[in-house]
């Protein structure tokens, strides 16, 4: 796995490395001095002025769906597939055998999805009165908040999370308590970013552009993304997620010195090169946080404890590669059929579903539902819950999928995800289907 | 019940001539809605057709298509008298026959002169008299002498603070009537010098002919002392109002924006309004600021997006068009809910205090619905304003999204209006089931309320019904007030 890491990385940095040269632009330059003051005036509405540069020379380092085919194309070389029948009649594409969940052991680990508890997002609806479950869900989480209690609440959200409270739910539970010291280490690489141009910052400003500035629900917000990710990317305590990661860092070498280590430094300074469409982890947040040294602290936990694995390659049970074989072995085995159509008509599930596990769902589902998926991420400290999710989509649409003849028509069955509730789709997947 | 759902109307589009429209699928894509080209189109409705109108749905054209039309342009159209034989396979669908108005025309029908009476079965989408609502001066107007009465008989609603100030009634900045009451407006201009004050004309529409002022010399031509006035009759100065301008709106991004929420009144006496659950903030491209070297930018501080659309930033994907429950999420997740539930259903009164204020004086004709487009501005108080109300509320669509919205607006509107898609009787009680609200919800109901004050069945729930207001004393023996229905 760690192999395949690195030549991805390879990949991706050639990439990098080949449009710095075809553009000439430095990979980071010092700003002169006006130019800094320019940046400090309009750290604000970075979004309504145009960068220096000419957007339309850069493209996105990678999209999803490049990374998915290097996924397709992992293979383990000491595995035989030989005595492994049921390994050998895997349709899906992931080729990687690793160890995944089945339903029941699913059921167990979401326990308190199940139908017999209560559920934000599914018992908070109109026609339920709030007095069976909301207001005493409410008042526990208002308990926990003062409490100030890390774990309970962890536990707490599993059910879900009142909206009032879910900003401080999620800080209590990533561990951002705002202290001084954190609006002042904000505040430090803001200046970062005044004093040094980077290339990767025309990358994210590019990424801005193309997908949050036409969101429907996250175009609002548009100036509080640069101000974040531009800060994330000089951030070098980033660096220290590597550690637990698969992947490394990109180095880069001080001009003339290639290869001494001692003049090797990271780049960019946080180690992670954005790809297309990455300002989406950041954009739901936007609606719980206005204020942006706490919005950057919740953002980069959530990279370094969640975000990083969808999109690099290891064995974790909730890295990327792990969700794609547990999205396709559900999917292969609840529903034979529907995925033996697909793969028939050139529609393998996970070409489709792929984008919408990178993304975390984040610009497929309604905003409000999108946060009710999220406070299950947070309370069961894991992703897995996204291949659940994505099998449980194309659970739901299943009978339109079954009459499609085309990838395109099956993208178009699945095109819009903006109207589905997660949890009762989430329930009815899990607890509610004859197996 | 006719529902016009996507597949009738596709339906209706490509209806070739002498087919049925039994189980035919239409792969054409929704079309705009578009003008009628009155020269070459047959109309074919029952009834007489009140002049200057067409039928919402049943205009048929040589080729045998129906087109929807948009409010007519001082159409002359004879006043034929159109056969149901006229109607070619469109009558299986069973087209309801409400006319569509323009409010240049609807003057027309309700005119003494014309002696044009409009027949049981033919309803029209705007009251008589709606400017009294919708003309920016009247329904100040009308609304400060609604508070005058309101104050004359003690009633509690019009409880003053110590500086004098309405605590349930002010929704609607100080505003003047130029050049009426100039020099009011100049008396209170002086108590605070540096204010901004916006002057907006009293019949345009569309942020036309708006503009912000800090001095008074910039409207020295309303004065009514000002030599300039000997050079023209009072009459052919226009009719301006000025506002005070709220300097400080609540800004999301650092952008103004504003709330266009869609309120269906079918009846005035007894008041019953509905308000469509799907309103949207139209935001500004360009960051908002106080400062005054930037009054003038139309770009900061109007948010119609007949201006906006514009501007260098305006992006045509969303069209800077926020739906209001975002608002809500983000208001809610940011400020905690017992504030965004307050401020929604402070909203919620003002509209309907509005609609109270002008029915004593609206010609509550029964053939007559209305669906009002209010503009609301809310400040960093969280405070929501009246700004005005419109009574032909854009229905062209800047993004698709919004093109569905719309859509489904229309559909909804005429499905109360109009009930069961079957020929009307103005003489209905303008009771719709509940099953036909679509995405409108009872914002009012006059009758129900002064009847049974404990049937809530809407639940006290903010984002999912419009539920009392929490927090303010009222009278309990006026049960108009005391429900929301």
């Amino acid at each position: 796995m760690r192999k395949a890491q690195g030549s991805w990385e390879k990949r991706i940095l050639k990439s990098l490395n080949s449009m710095c040269t075809e553009l000439s632009i430095p990979l980071a330059r010092k700003r002169p001095v006006g130019e800094q003051k320019e940046l400090l005036n309009k750290w604000n509405e970075m979004g309504t002025d145009e960068p220096v540069l000419d957007l339309s020379l850069f493209r996105p380092v990678y999209a999803p769906k490049d990374f998915l085919e290097v996924l397709i194309n992992l293979r383990n070389p000491n595995y035989e597939n030989g005595d492994s029948h049921s390994f050998r009649t895997h349709l899906g594409l992931i080729q990687v055998p690793l160890k995944v969940k089945d339903i029941p052991e699913l059921k167990e680990f979401f326990v308190e999805l199940g139908l017999t508890a209560g559920q934000l997002g599914v018992d908070d609806s109109t026609q339920v009165p709030p007095e069976l479950f909301e207001n005493e869900h409410v008042r526990i989480g208002q308990k926990v908040l003062s409490e100030q209690d890390s774990a309970a609440a962890q536990q707490y959200i599993r059910q879900g999370s009142p909206t009032a409270l879910r900003a401080e739910l999620w800080a209590l539970i990533l561990n951002i308590s705002s202290q001084p010291e954190d609006i002042l280490y904000y505040e430090q690489l803001k200046t970062n970013v005044i004093q040094h141009d980077l290339l990767v910052d025309s990358l994210i400003y590019k990424d801005v552009k193309l997908t949050a500035s036409n969101d429907d629900y996250y175009f609002v917000f548009e100036d509080y993304l640069y101000q974040v990710l531009l800060c994330f990317s000089r951030d070098t305590s980033v660096l220290g997620h590597f550690a637990y990661s698969s992947a490394s860092p990109p180095k880069s070498y001080i001009r003339g010195k290639l290869g001494l280590e001692e003049y090797a430094v990271f780049y960019p300074p946080n180690g992670v090169i954005p790809f297309h469409g990455f300002s989406m982890y950041v954009a739901p947040l936007c609606f719980l946080y206005h204020e942006p040294s706490k919005l950057y602290q919740i953002f980069r936990e959530m990279y370094v404890r969640f975000f990083f694995r969808l999109h690099s390659i290891s064995s974790h049970p909730s890295g990327i590669v792990s969700l794609c074989l547990l999205f396709e072995t559900l999917l292969q085995t609840y529903l034979p059929q529907l995925f033996y159509h697909l793969r028939e008509i050139g529609a393998q599930p996970l070409r489709i579903s792929f984008k919408w596990m990178v993304r975390a769902f984040s610009g497929y589902l309604a905003t409000d539902q999108l946060l009710l998926l999220w406070d299950r991420i947070l309370g069961y400290n894991s992703l897995e819950i996204l291949a659940v999710l994505a099998a449980a989509v194309f659970a739901f649409r299943a009978v339109n999928l079954m009459e499609v003849t085309s990838l395109a028509a099956a993208e178009a069955v699945l095109a819009d995800l903006s109207t589905l509730k997660v949890m009762p789709l989430l329930q009815i997947f899990l607890f509610a289907t004859v197996t | 019940m006719l529902s016009l759902t996507d597949k009738h109307l596709l339906s209706i589009y490509s209806v070739p001539e002498g087919t049925t429209n039994q189980g035919r699928e239409s792969k054409q894509p929704l079309p705009q809605i578009v003008e009628v080209q009155s020269a070459d189109t047959q109309p074919a409705a029952v009834g007489q057709a009140p002049p200057g109108s067409v039928p919402a749905w049943g205009r048929v054209s040589s080729e045998g298509t129906c087109f929807l039309v948009r409010s007519p342009r001082a159409l002359t159209t004879p006043a034929s008298t159109w056969t149901h034989s006229e109607l070619p396979s469109c009558t299986s669908l069973k087209l309801c026959f409400s006319f569509r108005m323009s409010v240049q025309t609807i003057r027309n029908v309700f005119s003494v002169e014309t002696g044009y009476r409009l027949s049981d079965d033919q309803i029209v989408n705007h009251f008589p008299n709606h400017y009294e609502l919708t003309r920016k001066d009247l329904m100040v107007k009308n609304i400060k002498r609604y508070r005058k009465e309101l104050e004359k008989e003690g009633s509690p609603l019009a409880e003053k603070d110590e500086s004098g100030k309405y605590l349930y009634l002010d929704f609607v900045p100080i505003t003047y009537m130029l050049p009426a009451d100039y020099n009011l407006f100049v008396e209170e201009f002086r108590k605070s010098p540096s204010s901004t004050w916006i002057m907006k004309p009293c019949g345009k529409a569309q942020g036309k002919g708006i503009f912000l002022i800090n001095k008074l010399s910039q409207i020295k031509k309303w004065s009514r002392d000002s030599k300039t006035s000997s050079f023209m009759t009072q009459s052919t100065k226009e009719a301006y109002v000025i506002s005070l301008y709220i300097n400080n709106p609540l800004l999301i991004g650092g952008r103004k924006f504003d709330l266009r929420l869609y309120v269906l009144v079918s009846t005035y006496r007894p008041l019953r309004c509905y308000m469509y659950k799907l309103g949207f903030c139209r935001f500004c491209t360009v960051k908002y600021t106080p400062s005054t070297s930037e009054l003038d930018n139309m770009f900061v501080h109007l948010t119609n997006v007949a201006i906006q659309k514009h501007g260098e930033d305006y992006n045509h994907i969303h069209g800077g068009k926020w739906a209001v429950n975002n608002l809500r999420l983000y208001l809610e997740s940011t400020r905690g809910r017992e504030v965004t539930g307050k401020l929604f259903d402070e909203i919620h009164w003002v509209i309907v205090q509005s609609l109270k204020a002008v029915a004593p004086v609206m010609n509550n004709d029964k053939h007559c619905f209305e669906c009002y487009g209010y503009d609301i501005i809310i400040d960093d108080k969280l405070k929501p304003w009246l700004i005005e109300v419109n009574a032909s509320p854009s229905l062209t669509s800047s993004t698709a999204n919004d093109r569905i919205l719309k859509y489904n607006l229309i559909n909804d509107t005429l499905n109360i209006a109009v009930p069961n898609g079957e020929i009307p009787d103005c003489k209905w009680n303008k009771s719709p089931p509940k099953e036909v609200l679509g995405n409108y919800e009872i914002l009012y109901d006059e009758e129900l309320a002064q009847g049974d004050g404990a049937d809530r069945e809407l639940r006290s729930r903010p984002g999912q019904s419009l539920g009392p207001r929490g927090g303010r004393s009222r009278d309990s023996g006026r049960t108009v007030l005391t429900t929301w229905k």
